[in-house]
């Protein structure tokens, strides 16, 4: 990572920590999660995404 | 709206506020009539259902109810800077939580565009930060709402898989994934 970049992250972190301001559960997408409820389907695509993450 | 985005995480705005946990945050994005718009970044903290460690990321305006207009249309004076800096919050946010990864929905077909556009205009840029992955299933269907789909509906074009997005790979603009992510 470059140090300028490097430096920004950290510096962002910082802040948050500094400033310490807490977020309040929210639930995105909710409609997209009751479309098709089944953890099977999650953890074949688990699978998928770890066989798509080795490839070259 | 621009197209060719030069992301470059030197070139940023100011993060006005962030939360402890990064999944919040915000900063004034300057329009093109010279005034200046507050902008929200919200990372998700639940993962999506079928994705799991997958945490959508919205960006835009707050509407009044405290959520986020992701349909806002807002004229960016500088649209490289303004997404350099949401992507900023994203970095940090994975930085932080590694065994995370950030998803991003194009709410339509032309923001979908745009962010496989960007991606792929940045691609070497970005890869020293980020693997990126396109997941086409969800959105499309739900874009209608659950029980309406386009018609005719293209359902060759829904695929569950995760597909890692490559330099070169090239998708016809009605082929675009509808969400994308990274680690």
């Amino acid at each position: 990572m470059k140090k300028s970049v490097e430096n920004s992250v950290k510096e962002l972190t910082a802040k948050a920590k500094k400033e310490a301001i807490k977020t309040k559960a929210y639930t995105s997408r909710s409609s997209l999660h009751s479309l098709i409820k089944s953890r099977a389907q999650a953890t074949r695509f688990m699978q998928l995404l770890k066989a798509a993450e080795s490839q070259q | 709206m621009a197209l060719n985005l030069k992301i470059d995480f030197d070139n940023k705005y100011e993060i006005d506020r962030i939360s402890e946990d990064l999944r919040e945050s915000s900063f004034i994005s300057v329009l093109s009539n010279n005034k200046a718009a507050v902008l929200q970044v919200m990372i998700s903290n639940q993962a999506h259902e079928l994705l799991p460690n997958v945490y959508n990321l919205a960006f835009g305006p707050l509407k009044a109810n405290g959520r986020i207009d992701d349909k806002a249309e807002l004229t960016h004076q500088d649209y490289s800077k303004t997404f350099s800096t949401i992507l900023l919050n994203g970095l940090t946010y994975l930085t932080a939580n590694p065994e995370h990864y950030i998803g991003v929905d194009g709410s339509d077909n032309a923001r979908a565009y745009l962010h496989y556009r960007t991606l792929h205009h940045n691609y070497n840029y970005l890869a020293q930060y980020f693997h990126f992955f396109g997941v086409k299933y969800y959105v499309r269907i739900s874009r209608f709402g659950k029980t309406q789909y386009a018609n005719p509906f293209n359902f060759e074009d829904i695929i569950f898989d995760p597909v890692r997005i490559e330099k070169n790979m090239d998708l016809p603009r009605q082929m675009m994934f509808n969400y994308s992510f990274s680690v």
